[in-house]
Formats: C-alpha cells, structure tokens, sequence
C-alpha cells in the first residue's frame, strides 16, 4: 500500500477474536494477514511469510506473546521486524512492560475494529520512522 | 538491718566511752590532785587545831584562881591574904586541875607551873606516868631555868604564848625515861606588879597528836608532816606509822618528795613526778618570839590516782556497757516485734509468687501490721482479679500473644500461642524465641536483639511484617506479625508480638488473585468479541438498515464500553485494595502533564460535545507523581465533568499554585452539580447520585473513588465544590517539590 504496511502476522489463540480481528484488519485495512493461534506456529511461519508487522496477543497458553516476541527476535528473518501486542491486560505498567520487550505499540483489548487499522499503520509507521534508534532506546530503557 | 542498727549502736558507745575517756582522765585527775589539797589543808587544820588546843589549855590555866593564889600567898609568907588559903592548898588545888586537864588531853605528859625566881623552881607538876597522872611531890620539883625553852619564855609579853621546838622530854638536864618528841607550850605569869612572876608548861607527845590525826587518814595517803627544822614524821599508804625522826639525828635523811620550793612564802604546792603526786601545806605556826611552819604533804602514788582515774572510766565504760546493751536489747526487741511481722509477710508473698500457693496475710492482727495485711490484701486481690482478668482475655483471644525481654527469653505465651505452634507454655516460657522460627530468622534474630539494645535500630518493631513461623512439628506457617516494644518503669522493656495465622488469608489471597485474573480474562476475552463484532456491524451495515437498528448496535456499543471500563475500574480497586497498585513517582512539571492529558482527551470533549477550557500558565510546577496515574485520576475528573455538562457547554482545567508549597489542580464543569445527599459519599466505591439524568450518563462509580486513592498516593488531597444547578469543581491539590534543576542544585550543594 502507499504507506508501506501490507503483510501482518497475527498471533492469536482465541478463534472468535482472531477470526474478527482478521475481518477488521483485511476488510477496514486491506492487509495481508498471516494468522497464527500459537507462539511456535508463528516462529515457524514467520520465514515463509515475511510479514512487515507482527501483532501478537499476550497471554496464550503455552508460549506467551512475550516468548514468542523474544523467540521471534532470535530469528534472523524477524529480529527487526516492528510487532504490536493486544493484550486484555493492557493496562499503564502492563502496556510498559509490553513496550519494554521491544514492541512498538500495545493495543487494548476490547478494540474498535474500526480504528484497528489505523492504529497499527500508526505504532508501524512510528517504529519505521525511529527506527532502528527508537526501538533499541526502547530496549535499553527498559533494562 | 538489725545488725547494722546493733554495729551503729555499739560504735557511737564505743565513740562515746572514747572521747569520755578522754575527757574524764583530766577531770579525774583534776578532782583527785584537788581532793589530795583539800585532805592536805584538812590535815594542817588539824594541825593547827592541835596548837591552838595547846595555847588554849595553857592560857585557860595560867587564868585559873590557884595560878595568883599561889603568887599572893608565896608573897605573903605562905598565906593567902584574900582569903587565907595557904601556898600549899592553893598547889593542891593547882595540882587538882592539872591532873583533870589530863585526864581530858590524853596527849599531853605534863602540865607544870614554874617560877622565875630560884632557878625557874617548878611550882607546881604533873606528870603523866605509865602508872596513870602523877602529882610530883615539893622535893622532887626541878629547877628548869638551864632550858632552852624556859630562857626563850622570859621574853613573853602578856597574852603570848611560846611553842618549843619538838624534842625528847628532858629531866634534870638530861633526855632520859621515854623518848618523847615533845611540844611545850610556854604561856608567862605575871603578878600584881606586872613583872614575870612565872610560866605554864604543858608537855605534849607529838608523835602522839600527829599518830591521832594519821588514824583519821583515808588509807591509801602517804602524809608527812614536817616542821621547820626539818623534823618529820611520816604515815605510810598502808597506814603504819613512822617513828619522829629528828632532824639532827644520826641516819636522818629526808624524803626527797619533800622538796621544797625555792619560794618558802608559797603556801601550797604541788610536785609531781612519774611516780607520785604529792600536795604540801604550808602551816605557819606562831612560836611567840619566833615564827616558824610545819609542812603538811600528802603524797598519792600515780598509779592510786591512775587507780581512781581507770575505776571511774571502768565504771563509765560499765554504765555505757550497759546501757548499749540495753538500747540494742530493746532495739532488736522492738525491730524483730515489728519487722518479723513484716518478713514473715515477705516470706508469704515471695511463696506465693514464686509457687503460686494461697496467699496468707496476718489480716486478723490488731496493730498496723495488721492494717498493712489487710490493705496488702485488697491490692493483691484487686491486681489478682485484675491479672486474671487480663489473663482470660490474653488466653483467649484468637492471636498468639507472646512477650519476650531484650535477649529474646519468652516471659507470656498465651493459649492461641499453644494451638498455633504446637508448644505448651512451659515448652516455652524462659526459653529463647528463637524456638518458634525456621532456621533463617533464627540465625539473625540474637543480632537483630542485639542491634537493637546498642542502637535502637528498629528492624521489626512498630511494623506488622508477614514472615515464616515454625511449630513445634518442625511444620512452616505463614504469619502476620506485630512486635511492640512495652517499656516497664525502671527503663526496661519486653517485646510483645501479635502472631496471626495467615495461612488462609494467603490462600484466599492467591485465590482471589487467580479470581480477578481469570475473571478479568474471561470478560474481556467475549467482551472482545462482542466489541468487535458490533464495531464490524456496525461499519457493514451503515446506511442499510432501519435507524432504529442502527441505534441498537449503537446501544450494545456503549455497553460493551460500559462493561470494559468497569472491568478496568474493577481491576484498579483490587490493585489499591490489596495494596498492589504500582507507583512510579517522578518529578515532574504538572502544568505540562495536566496539558498533555488534556490534549490528549480531547476525543472525551467531542464525544460529548463540549470544549475543554484549560488554563495552566507557563510557571513550571514540580510535582512528584506517577505520569500514567496522575493521568489516570484526571482523565476521570475530565470524563466526569465532559458527562455531566451540558451540550456547548465549557469545561474549565485551572492551575494555581497555593502558597509556596502546594499546587491546585481543579476542574470546573457547567453542569447540574453534585446533589446535596451525594456529596458526602461522593469518593465512595459504587456511589452515584441517584436519578435517572445522572444514571443514564453512564459510568460504574469507582471512578471518583479510584481516583482519590491515587491522588493520596501522591500525598495529595482531592476536594469538591458544588451548589446544585450551578456545576461542580473538583480541586485536585499536591506538595510541590524542587524541581530538576533545583534539586541537582540541592545535590552539588550536599557533595
């Protein structure tokens, strides 16, 4: 697309909420989206699929959003590319911590799958800008 | 106690005997020496009173008719012309009162009266014999006109009388028969014509008179009575008598105690040396013609008057003796009286506290004892009843209570004490507490104690912490404990801590946690759904179903937002609730964060079509808050005003500093205000005003009070103003502290 976003790898382990999530990010924002409802599903199709963001939920059972961010970041193909967490627990300190892995923007849970899209082009295109700079002040701030 | 009263008795006697001593020896030996002189001047009275008798004895004869009638009648031819008594009657008569003078004066040996004219012929004599008193017949009368005496007599004038020297008694010119130290006493007689017609002698044994006035003599007195010559005679201490010894006698030597002084008026002295004290009267004697003294000394031994001086104290030390002795003896008579009483009660009570057995007081005595007892009795009942009191509710509230001294030795362990750690109390009593910890406390508490004893350094004390206990089956429990320090009077102290299971808390706790988590993920996880799917629909069928379809998803839209918000609110609450909420307090610059976050809602004032009116001022205003919470508390007073104020209607967001060290931050809507019911709940959890304008705004009614619990956080203060119908202000007010810039000034300042 203009802005550059097109391909989204999407973590997400309930079925409804990806299933609307997806609605809302192909139909309000005509992405690309890669879903995936586990951390190792992700890790393994994240190659194949190149995404330009990943967006992840957090808590998932097994491997979390945050391992799977981090196992993401151990793999060549997707240690630079910008991911966003959804989270229900997306509350100040909790949307902190969240930054403070690495990720360029959290995003509550209820969303308004209206503004979905723009939101995610937003926290993208604020990461692209920055980066790398942003996310690596990001990572170090947070130690 | 009663010994030293007894030690304190007999040393103030002792002291006392001492300095009386002291004291005494001069006065004893003041009033012996004057005692001594007062016997010595006795003594040479007597003396005298013999000399006087003498003289007396003479002149009383030579006044006696026989005395002229033998002048009248030898002058006229040996007849009396007065009454015609011959010389030889008037003799008789004479010889008559000389033998009864005698007879009276068992001292003298003769009584003589001599005429001057034929060679100082005696004319009339008696002399006292062995036989008995003997008139000496005419032939055997001497002549005495050779004597020394008789020669010195002739000199006397009228009314003079003449004292010889003592000497042996002689006859015919010669010493012979006994050998008398004898006196005489010469008194003259002189005839009508005034010329010396003769004299009276009296012979007096010398020896005898002083032996006499010895006899009267205290024994234990050394006398001398020595004359002018030098003649002497001596008493003994042990009261024997000395011969007269003669001063021109062969072997004569004279006591050396008898010195004299260079002075011979002196009339009285004393000389002493370490061996005796001897006291000396000088007796003047008038002899007539000559004056000549006698010297009475009385001598005393030092160690008689040493004798006097030690019998006096002994007898002092005795009266003191005794009465020490006594004093102690009715001191300890009393001391025990009262104080037996009084340690027997002791006893009892010390028995009674150490072995808990009944307690018996003397209550039934009389005496103030008694009184004691009873007023003992009523204390001891009152603090036992009171102890029990006490200890009932001690033993029987459901914490363990346990009080420990300075070096951690359990003195109290109540009953929760027993069930909570398995211990009986005499497991544990006087036992370190150490007992009732695992391991790891265990090794740091005696430092703990120990710090705390040398510094004050408080590590637990004033603070309800949770730790680890121990029971007695070795088992761990989680508590809750609160250690006080109880100070005692005499500036000691014990430590009592309150010991609280909280086993099941913390299960309830971790419960309730796992609760809030799960409920909080399976809300927002359909929430999610719902929320979703209506903002889809909500897209997909815009403009293509009926308005009143359009208004239903609307409807569920603003509940889903409802539903969210109030899942979040309630998760705050728990979070304050439990102590849990995070703070990250920095400095920061208020009027920028208050602009940011109203900025940053600007979305609340075009949701409700109304405008935020905000005026911060460009002063910088250092507050320290946590930005995400201070954010928090005021988007809720934004989003409560924006609700509450009327469409086109103002939102005011002042900033204002109060004094120099408080900022206010306050928040002024137009709307119908706070109702005047509400407003003292108005902070509290769940509180809406009731009515169904302000219900139909919306909002789960934590907000105001979530709020508050931040702002307090921040040791700020949050406050309203409002009158109904005329809007509301909400003053959010917080400490302003140094800014960045100052304090790193404070900083280099302090390095």
């Amino acid at each position: 697309m203009q802005d550059g976003l097109n391909r989204i790898l999407y973590v997400e382990d309930d079925a409804i909420i990806s299933e609307l999530a997806i609605m809302a990010m192909e139909d309000f924002g005509d992405f690309t989206v890669h879903h995936c409802s586990s951390g190792p599903e992700a890790l393994e199709a994240v190659a194949g699929f190149g995404p330009e963001l990943i967006v992840l939920d957090v808590m998932m059972p097994g491997m979390d959003g945050l391992e799977t961010l981090r196992c993401l970041r151990e793999l060549p193909e997707s240690e630079n590319i910008p991911a966003i967490f959804m989270s229900a627990r997306a509350q100040t300190h909790e949307r902190e911590s969240y930054l403070a892995t690495g990720a360029c923007g959290v995003i509550a849970k209820p969303f308004d799958p209206i503004a979905l899209p723009d939101m995610l082009r937003e926290f993208w295109a604020e990461a692209k800008g920055a980066e790398p700079d942003a996310i690596a002040f990001r990572k170090l701030s947070a130690k | 106690m009663l010994l030293l009263a007894c030690g304190v008795s007999l040393f103030t006697a002792f002291i006392m005997v001492i300095s009386a001593t002291v004291r005494m020896e001069t006065t004893v030996r003041d009033f012996t020496e004057g005692n001594v002189a007062h016997e010595t001047r006795l003594m040479a009275q007597q003396v005298k009173g013999a000399y006087d008798e003498l003289e007396n004895d003479a002149f009383v004869i030579s006044r006696t008719p026989p005395i002229e009638g033998i002048i009248r009648s030898k002058k006229n031819s040996g007849i009396d012309p007065l009454e015609g008594s011959t010389a030889k009657q008037w003799n008789s008569r004479l010889e008559t009162i000389f033998s009864s003078i005698m007879e009276e004066r068992p001292n003298y040996t003769q009584i003589r009266y001599i005429g001057v004219a034929d060679g100082g012929r005696e004319l009339v004599r008696v002399n006292r014999t062995e036989e008995g008193i003997e008139r000496v017949p005419l032939a055997s009368l001497q002549q005495k006109d050779q004597e020394h005496y008789f020669q010195r007599a002739r000199t006397l004038k009228r009314d003079e009388a003449y004292f010889s020297e003592v000497n042996y008694n002689r006859e015919f010119g010669q010493v012979q028969g006994h050998l008398l130290p004898t006196i005489r006493v010469v008194v003259p007689v002189f005839d009508m014509h005034d010329s010396l017609y003769g004299m009276i002698i009296i012979n007096a044994d010398y020896g005898k008179i002083l032996k006499g006035y010895f006899e009267q003599l205290n024994v234990g007195r050394d006398v001398v009575i020595a004359n002018e010559a030098g003649d002497y005679m001596r008493r003994f201490a042990d009261g024997s008598v000395s011969k007269f010894y003669f001063h021109d006698a062969e072997n004569y030597s004279f006591p050396k105690f008898l010195s004299r002084p260079d002075d011979s008026i002196k009339e009285e002295w004393v000389s002493t040396n370490s061996e005796a004290l001897a006291y000396s009267v000088r007796l003047p004697i008038k002899r007539g013609l000559d004056d000549s003294h006698n010297v009475i000394t009385i001598r005393v031994p030092q160690k008689d008057l040493a004798a006097s001086v030690r019998k006096t104290l002994f007898e002092g030390l005795l009266l003191s003796g005794i009465l020490v002795i006594l004093v102690i003896g009715v001191t300890v008579y009393w001391t025990t009286k009262m104080t037996m009483p009084l340690s027997n009660m002791t006893r009892t009570i010390d028995a009674a506290m150490r072995g808990g057995t009944e307690l018996i007081l003397p209550i039934e005595q009389k005496d103030e004892v008694g009184k004691l007892a009873i007023a003992f009795q009523q204390l001891i009942d009152s603090r036992i009843e009171h102890d029990a009191l006490f200890s009932a509710i001690i033993d029987n509230v459901v914490d363990a209570i346990i009080s420990i001294d300075p070096y951690g030795n359990v003195l109290s362990y109540n009953r929760a004490s027993e069930t909570l750690f398995g211990y009986t109390a005499d497991e544990v009593i006087s036992k370190n507490v150490k007992l009732l910890m695992p391991q790891e406390i265990a090794d740091a508490h005696d430092g703990f104690l120990s710090t705390y004893r040398e510094t004050n350094e408080k590590h637990i004390i004033g603070k309800t912490r949770e730790l680890k206990a121990r029971r007695k089956d070795g088992t761990f429990f989680p508590m809750e404990l609160s250690v006080s320090r109880v100070d005692l009077s005499g500036g000691s102290y014990v430590f009592t801590g309150i010991v609280r299971d909280i086993t099941e808390r913390k299960q309830v706790a971790v419960m309730q946690n796992e609760f809030v988590s799960t409920v909080n993920h399976e809300l927002r996880t359909p929430l999610t759904s719902i929320r979703a799917s209506l903002g889809i629909l909500q897209r997909r069928i815009a403009g293509n179903v009926d308005e009143k379809s359009e208004h239903l998803v609307n409807i569920s839209l603003q509940g889903c937002e409802r539903l969210s918000q109030l899942v979040n609110d309630i998760l705050d609450l728990e979070k304050i609730a439990a102590g849990k909420m995070d703070f990250h307090a920095e400095v920061c610059d208020i009027g920028k964060l208050t602009e940011e976050v109203v900025e940053r809602h600007q979305s609340l004032a075009e949701i409700h079509n109304i405008h935020f009116d905000l005026h911060v001022g460009p002063k910088e205003h250092y507050c320290r808050v946590d930005p995400s919470r201070f954010n928090q508390a005021l988007v809720n007073l934004l989003s409560n005003a924006a609700k509450f104020s009327p469409v086109d209607g103002s939102v005011k967001i002042d900033l204002a500093t109060c004094g120099a060290d408080s900022v206010v931050i306050s928040v002024t809507d137009e709307g119908p205000g706070v109702p005047e019911a509400f407003r003292k709940k108005i902070f509290q959890r769940f509180a809406q005003a009731d009515g169904s304008a302000t219900r139909a705004k919306g909002g789960s009614g934590l907000g105001l009070n979530i709020t508050k619990s931040i702002i307090e956080a921040f040791d700020g203060t949050i406050d309203f103003e409002s009158e109904e119908g005329e809007g509301a202000t909400f003053i959010i007010t917080l400490p302003i502290c140094a800014g960045p810039e100052q304090q790193e000034k404070i900083l280099c300042k302090m390095a």
